[in-house]
């Protein structure tokens, strides 16, 4: 008997109360809102801080900054987006809410555990947030943390700040780690009738794989956490070598800051992935529908994910070239980082040949999935300039990277983040975003990110360091740097604005935006053959459904529509193609079936 | 026209031969064996990056390993009797797990509190060798070969409180005879988790307390630092 025979014998037991429902919820599509919208609010406070930041470099005097408070901002911003936002996003909010609607299951397989991972995220954010209320400050050691200097007197939040941030990321581990326990198991346990694994749509393939990396990469970042943790608070020697601070020897010796390197970039890398695979997971099934093509090269798909997650894991010491490195080991990361962008360019393709004469719609979710092929590519090239030796010591401390980063991290996985939220807002909510405003948000945000980006490259080979609060003296940087700088931020501040039309997009719709019927897209997978709009507790009905073919099968030759159900059994489409054609007949050429 | 055969290249789905307890899928497991072993496969990648971690720092030249000579842990007779406690303790669980499917309630409940009685024997003979290493005068940050020490044995002791936890209420239940389903599930998934904390124990016991000359050689294949 298998797991989806007992889901359908065993009674529902929807919760009655406000509490149980909406709050202390076991329902994987209320904690995936409860993610996302958590990871949203964190995403705004970090969207803040980086327009604060650029106006400090590009409008220097407009506020009132010092260094340190520009540290801790830039600290801030950077581990708030990429822990706090794209992977609560990516695995609690997209995961929570796909996996088992994709997979037809009715939940999660550990509700319970599902409803405590996100309360201990919630935990984490507010730890996290804490910081900036206790004295000194949050911490602004950088988002990589580096110790010795992260915990030595001088930097910003060395007090407090730098532990509440290692105490919040170990909560987010734990809380990580319940999340991941359950997308994994779910996926491995709690498919439907049918659904075998190479039928699941691929992103539910992204995200799973990206669980299981995270799984194994984010302890690498919970022993770093705890062993700077004890150097910091009782002064072990883990990481933290013989020092003099403010004139004073200090209590450590012997401890060694590249180990702390080592273990952050083991966690930091996969992290990349556990960004990026979702997101090609979700490109992949937004461009599928929306181009009324079946995926080109699933198969291959798959297994570029595979690769790309086993690859993440020997590709980390490219982020330490200018740590100082036995040289063997310089080619040999160098290596594996341009191996990972086979399969990567794989996946590229396969989305180009999958436009390809396609009946491409270009919808809201559409345009930002092309824009994201687009970014990735980008972000993915000057990739590889910086994943050469050679190339990547002399660029590594300026905008060059900072822009590559920002393209292939940043911007990248948020267009699918965006992408993702119109496409599957109809399901989640029962209404239709507003269009009009979806495409201003879309035109801005994509041509906004470009206006800043692009001039950083320039701006990076021009010799322009990172990591500076302030550039006025430095002789070596034209006047044109200046005038790009005024450029960039002028558009940051527009573009972080901009933002807001979403936010007042999701609300709005909410209560006005027009009522979407089941599955507005006309999309073959399970989440839009849902029984009902937004979905009930437990899915679906009495009975979980069958699956008979894959998620892509659309402008089938024959077919009586343009796409066919993964619940449509080959039976049921020849019978309805017959009888498309009798009625055909009996119409006569050129008159449609009046019920098809 | 029809992807069905095509598409069914790895159908880990179905599986008609079902445990009498649980529900059956991957593999053949059920759904709570397979969390467990995901669980297990995360609490490895922990315990093997700290253990690496330490192999690294040990190539640092202010490392003592605490089973150098002139140092206490080169008396590991302690660390053997809590070995050995901790070796009862999965074999009591083993034990249990067998009288499950015999279907021995008294046999059972000897497994368990046996199980139980060992488990927590062990880690108050491991927090005996903390205090042997306190009144020698070796804290937690007197050396880094120390600081691993206790935060490696003490990792090690919460994944077992962890499992006593579960322990407690299955023994509860298996005294008051009351859901006989869950003691036998849960037995099952304790009996894997205790032998996979001895494996690891031992591992932790080479590494820590294992001959330096061994431990040294070990560290200079890690020594990217």
């Amino acid at each position: 008997m298998t797991y989806a025979d007992d889901a359908e014998r065993e009674e529902l037991h929807e919760p009655q109360s406000f509490w149980t429902k909406y709050v202390w919820s076991q329902d994987h599509k209320v904690i995936a809102i409860q993610y996302s919208l958590t990871a949203i609010v964190a995403g705004l406070v970090a969207l803040t801080l980086s327009a604060l930041m650029r106006m400090q470099i590009g409008l220097p005097g407009v506020i009132d900054m010092d260094a340190a408070t520009y540290y801790q901002y830039v600290t801030m911003h950077g581990m708030i987006m990429v822990v706090y936002l794209l992977t609560a996003l990516f695995l609690g909010g997209f995961g929570n809410y796909l996996i088992p609607l994709m997979c037809g299951a009715r939940d999660m397989v550990f509700p319970f555990v599902n409803m405590l991972s996100y309360w201990a995220y919630l935990l984490s954010v507010i730890i996290l947030f804490a910081s900036f209320f206790v004295p000194g400050g949050p911490t602004g050691a950088g988002w990589t943390l580096y110790p010795p200097q992260a915990i030595t007197e001088g930097t910003p939040g060395s007090d407090w700040g730098i532990i509440l941030m290692l105490i919040s990321l170990a909560v987010f581990i734990v809380a990580a780690t319940m999340g991941g326990l359950n997308y994994v198991t779910t996926v491995l346990q709690a498919r439907t009738h049918g659904m075998t694994m190479m039928r699941m749509p691929l992103s539910v393939w992204g995200i799973f794989v990206a669980t299981i990396l995270a799984l194994l990469a984010f302890p690498a970042l919970f022993v770093s956490a705890i062993m700077m943790l004890l150097d910091r608070t009782l002064h072990t020697s883990f990481f933290m070598p013989a020092m003099v601070s403010l004139g004073q020897q200090l209590d450590y010796s012997g401890g060694s800051p590249i180990l702390f390197q080592h273990l952050f970039w083991f966690f930091g890398h996969p992290e990349v992935y556990i960004v990026a695979l979702p997101a090609f997971g979700i490109v992949s099934d937004i461009i599928s529908v929306h181009a009324r093509k079946n995926i080109f090269g699933y198969k291959m798909m798959v297994w570029a994910i595979v690769a790309i997650g086993g690859l993440s894991f020997v590709v980390w010491a490219h982020h330490m070239y200018v740590s100082g490195m036995n040289p063997y080991f310089g080619f040999f990361f160098a290596t594996t980082t341009l191996i990972i962008a086979v399969p990567t360019a794989i996946k590229v393709y396969n989305w180009v040949l999958t436009l390809w004469q396609g009946n491409l719609h270009l919808t809201v979710p559409m345009l930002f999935s092309v824009a994201f092929i687009l970014t990735f590519v980008v972000g993915g090239m000057t990739g590889l300039f910086l994943g050469n030796v050679i190339v990547d010591v002399p660029l590594s401390d300026t905008y060059f990277v900072v822009a590559h980063f920002h393209m292939v991290m940043g911007v990248a996985p948020i267009l699918v983040v965006f992408g993702a939220i119109y496409h599957w807002y109809p399901k989640i909510t029962g209404r239709m975003l507003n269009d009009t405003i979806g495409h201003i948000h879309f035109w801005i945000t994509f041509i906004g990110t470009y206006l800043i980006y692009f001039p950083m490259h320039y701006l990076g080979v021009l010799g322009m360091p990172r990591r500076y609060y302030a550039y006025e003296g430095y002789d070596f940087l034209p006047e044109s740097a200046h005038d790009l700088n005024v450029f960039i931020t002028v558009v940051a501040l527009i573009l972080g604005t901009a933002q807001f039309l979403f936010i007042f997009n999701m609300i709005w719709s909410y209560f006005k935006g027009r009522v979407a019927s089941p599955n507005p897209w006309k999309a073959c997978s399970l989440e839009w053959a849902t029984p009902d709009t937004p979905p009930i507790h437990g899915n679906w009905r009495e009975k979980l459904p069958v699956v008979h073919r894959w998620a892509y099968d659309y402008s089938v030759p024959g077919a009586p529509d343009d796409f066919v159900l993964q619940t449509v059994s080959t039976d049921e489409v020849a019978s309805e193609s017959e009888t498309d054609d009798q009625l055909m007949e009996q119409h006569g050429d050129g008159h449609q079936p009046s019920e098809a | 026209m029809d992807k069905t055969v095509n598409r069914s290249m790895m159908n880990f789905s179905r599986n008609s031969t079902a445990p009498a307890l649980s529900s059956s899928g991957f593999m053949g497991q059920s759904t709570e064996k397979i969390a467990l072993y995901v669980m297990l496969g995360v609490v490895s990648s922990l315990f093997m990056l700290f253990m690496l971690a330490y192999l690294i720092r040990s190539n640092v030249g202010d490392w003592e390993t605490l089973s150098q000579p002139w140092n206490p842990l080169s008396n590991r007779s302690q660390l053997w009797l809590n070995t050995a406690m901790l070796l009862c303790s999965s074999i009591s669980f083993e034990y249990a797990r067998r009288m499950v499917r015999s279907d021995n309630e008294a046999g059972i409940l000897r497994g368990l509190m046996l199980a139980g009685l060992f488990a927590i024997t062990f880690l108050i003979g491991q927090i005996s060798v903390w205090q042997q290493l306190i009144d020698h005068g070796y804290y937690l940050n007197t050396n880094p070969a120390n600081s691993f020490f206790y935060v490696l044995t003490a990792l090690h002791g919460a994944h077992l409180i962890l499992g006593l936890t579960f322990w407690s209420t299955t023994m509860g239940r298996a005294w008051s005879g009351s859901s006989p389903e869950r003691v036998a599930k849960i037995t099952d998934m304790c009996a894997t988790f205790w032998h996979f904390l001895f494996a690891l124990w031992l591992l932790l016991f080479f590494i820590l307390a294992g001959p330096p000359e061994t431990i040294a050689l070990l560290a200079s294949y890690c020594d990217i630092i």
